[in-house]
């Protein structure tokens, strides 16, 4: 499943099954840890923390992450996975990065971070902040 | 049906079939009795939008799922592809770059597998007239000869493009596509959400916002939920169409016919019409594709205006072409995130996509159900496997000229959505199944339209080239 979802943003996966989210129990553990492995890898920005449990609380419902929920967040939190050797973390932190206004701050860190709805191009504006729309390459880069 | 009988019958409504309309109709003198026969329905961009933004839409059921059409000997394996009007237009990413001329000439220079019957230069024009009617936009410099300009300009590069194009030259271009880079006259500017199987805003070539009026043309008849399952055959002419509509069996009548399924259903069609071609089936395949992420110091990727935003051809041509495959390289800018401080966007992502051979190993048969092939699909030549070997490599260099930190290979994608050959071309029947305009060597009133009939697979994607050979197909035998 790490591969699914990873490949539905890096937008390969085509034809994707959803899973009726009923199907799915997503305890109060599952979302803390969760919530826990964001806050710890992003611990240098100020993260709403209402925001992260907003996020969390969609995240698990949006039918094919659901099947994250399987996923032993507890387990990953405790040894010391991070974005860099789970693909779930990473896909975790990826769709929370995208789906706040930190990259419509232009990444200013000296800005909360908010949640402002997950990260979907069919039901929100929400450019890809690669795009030149969004963040056009003047002042971004400093190499050379 | 308004006739027993047709001048020409299409199977499909894909870019095969609609390219090869496209030049028939501009061709035929305005009498023409054609039928299309379309196994799928119309299931418009609309609707699938809805679909995707969780709405409900009864027109969902068009959309069958790939393996439900087929059947599929390899769990390890898919094959993504989509049916209706339209074929996999409709899910394809619009990445379109010429094949190289090397492409069309494996075994004179390099040594393996098969020459095509045809040469780049054969169909030039022909990819100039498909670029036209997809709206590509494209870079003045190419890899690969080209007169004149593309229908649109370029798509903006980013630092990480503007330093490699500036070392590689015409070897690391802005990506020739078909999502538009300003708004046309039937689709608007690409954003780069990088979503483009079912793109949000309408910035993706399909036969649906092509304008090509070929199926509203009054010649022209077209009937949806008709499988086409085999041709009725008598002394080497295939007289007829057999297909199943609402569960009942029909045939038609044609004078031509050209089939565009896919080269699943294609081979198919042709090995139920009793096709006794030692190619047919034999060889099929797809390209391997592998991403690698490359992790920049002090150095952004953003900028760039849509998904794939260049192409690089420094793994592409040259003499080690006779030991391992070519490569083409797609700059993507799929949203790949870093959580380290102030290094959110320092990452590029490269997708290696390596050419293959067409093996005997990987072929179609028929299944005990007639409208079903079966896929069997062993694996990747050693060809491509080494090229990837090779491909690592040379990667640290080739990347020298960025502060590059570290490299990340992801697993081999499990499809790259570029299924090919199957009914290959050759110049004669001892060598392949379709001759250099796509007539079936035996039956020579059929045409085996798309990417099944590519004598070789390249790097490059196949659905320009293959859209290229449907328009000189049609244009030299009519
Ligand atoms: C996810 C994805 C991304 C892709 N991206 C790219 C890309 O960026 N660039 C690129 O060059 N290529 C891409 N491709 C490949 C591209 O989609 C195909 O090369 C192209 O669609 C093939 O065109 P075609 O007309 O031969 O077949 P199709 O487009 O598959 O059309 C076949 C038509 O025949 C109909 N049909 C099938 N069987 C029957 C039957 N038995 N009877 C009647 N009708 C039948 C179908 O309904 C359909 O209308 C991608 C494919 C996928 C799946
Ligand atoms: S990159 Fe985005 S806007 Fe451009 S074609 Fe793909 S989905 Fe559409």
């Amino acid at each position: 499943m790490e591969r699914r979802s990873f490949l539905l943003l890096s937008g390969v996966l085509v034809g994707m099954v959803t899973i009726p989210p009923s199907l799915y129990f997503v305890s109060p553990g599952i979302k803390r840890y969760a919530a826990r492995l964001i806050e710890k890898e992003l611990s240098y920005l100020k993260l709403d923390k209402a925001g992260v449990s907003n996020y969390i609380k969609d995240y698990f419902k949006n039918g094919s992450n659901n099947v994250m929920a399987n996923v032993k967040w507890k387990v990953l939190y405790y040894s010391r996975s991070d974005s860099n050797n789970s693909n779930n973390i990473n896909d975790l932190l990826r769709y929370y990065l995208l789906s706040t206004d930190f990259f419509l701050n232009q990444m200013d860190v000296s800005k909360p971070v908010n949640y402002i709805g997950i990260f979907d191009p069919y039901k929100s504006p929400i450019a890809n902040p690669y795009s030149y729309i969004l963040l056009p390459k003047i002042g971004v880069n400093n190499w050379p | 049906m308004k006739n027993d009988k047709y001048d020409l019958i299409v199977v499909g409504t894909g870019f095969a079939s609609s390219f090869f309309l496209q030049k028939y109709l501009a061709k035929s003198k305005g009498n023409k009795k054609i039928l299309v026969l379309e196994r799928g329905y119309f299931y418009s961009h609309a609707e699938k939008l809805k679909v995707r933004r969780g709405e409900s839409a009864p027109d969902v059921k068009y959309e069958p799922k790939w393996d439900s059409l087929v059947e599929n000997f390899n769990p390890r394996k898919d094959w993504h592809f989509t049916t209706g009007y339209g074929g996999s237009s409709n899910c394809w990413w619009g990445c379109t770059p010429r094949f190289m001329p090397s492409d069309f000439k494996m075994q004179s220079l390099f040594g393996v597998a098969q020459d095509w019957p045809i040469s780049y230069d054969d169909i030039e024009p022909y990819y100039d007239e498909a670029e036209e009617i997809m709206q590509i936009s494209g870079p003045d410099a190419t890899p690969f000869p080209k007169k004149g300009k593309y229908p649109l300009p370029a798509h903006k590069f980013t630092k990480v493009d503007e330093i490699l194009n500036k070392k590689y030259g015409n070897q690391y271009i802005s990506q020739p596509t078909a999502r538009a880079s300003r708004a046309t006259a039937n689709r608007n500017a690409c954003m780069a959400s990088s979503t483009c199987g079912t793109c949000p805003v309408d910035a993706k070539f399909s036969i649906e916002n092509s304008g090509m009026t070929v199926y509203q043309n009054p010649q022209v008849e077209i009937v949806y939920g008709a499988q086409v399952y085999k041709l009725e055959t008598l002394d080497g002419v295939a007289r007829k169409v057999c297909y199943v509509k609402d569960d009942k069996d029909f045939s038609v009548e044609g004078d031509v016919i050209a089939l565009g399924a896919n080269p699943f259903f294609n081979t198919n069609i042709l090995l139920n019409s009793g096709d006794t071609n030692k190619f047919t089936g034999k060889g099929f395949g797809e390209q391997l594709g592998i991403q690698v992420l490359i992790y920049l110091d002090n150095l952004s990727n953003a900028g760039g205006s849509t998904w794939v935003n260049a192409n690089g051809y420094m793994l592409y041509d040259g003499k080690h072409r006779k030991d391992y495959a070519a490569c083409l390289i797609e700059v993507n800018n799929a949203p790949f995130i870093r959580f380290e401080k102030d290094k959110w966007l320092n990452i590029a992502s490269f997708r290696l996509v390596f050419e293959d051979l067409p093996e005997d190993k990987n072929y179609i048969t028929t299944s005990a159900n007639k409208l079903k092939p079966a896929v069997h699909y062993e694996g990747r030549s050693d060809y491509a496997e080494k090229a990837f070997a090779n491909a690592k490599k040379q990667l640290p260099e080739i990347l020298s000229c960025l502060p590059v930190e570290r490299l990340k290979y992801l697993d081999p994608f499990p499809n790259e959505g570029h299924i090919i050959g199957g009914t290959r071309m050759s110049a004669n029947a001892e060598t392949g199944v379709v001759d250099k305009h796509l007539v079936h060597h035996k039956y020579r009133n059929v045409f085996v339209l798309g990417a099944g009939s590519f004598t070789t697979y390249s790097a490059a994607n196949p659905s320009l080239t293959l859209s290229a050979l449907s328009l000189f197909a049609a244009d030299k035998m009519f």
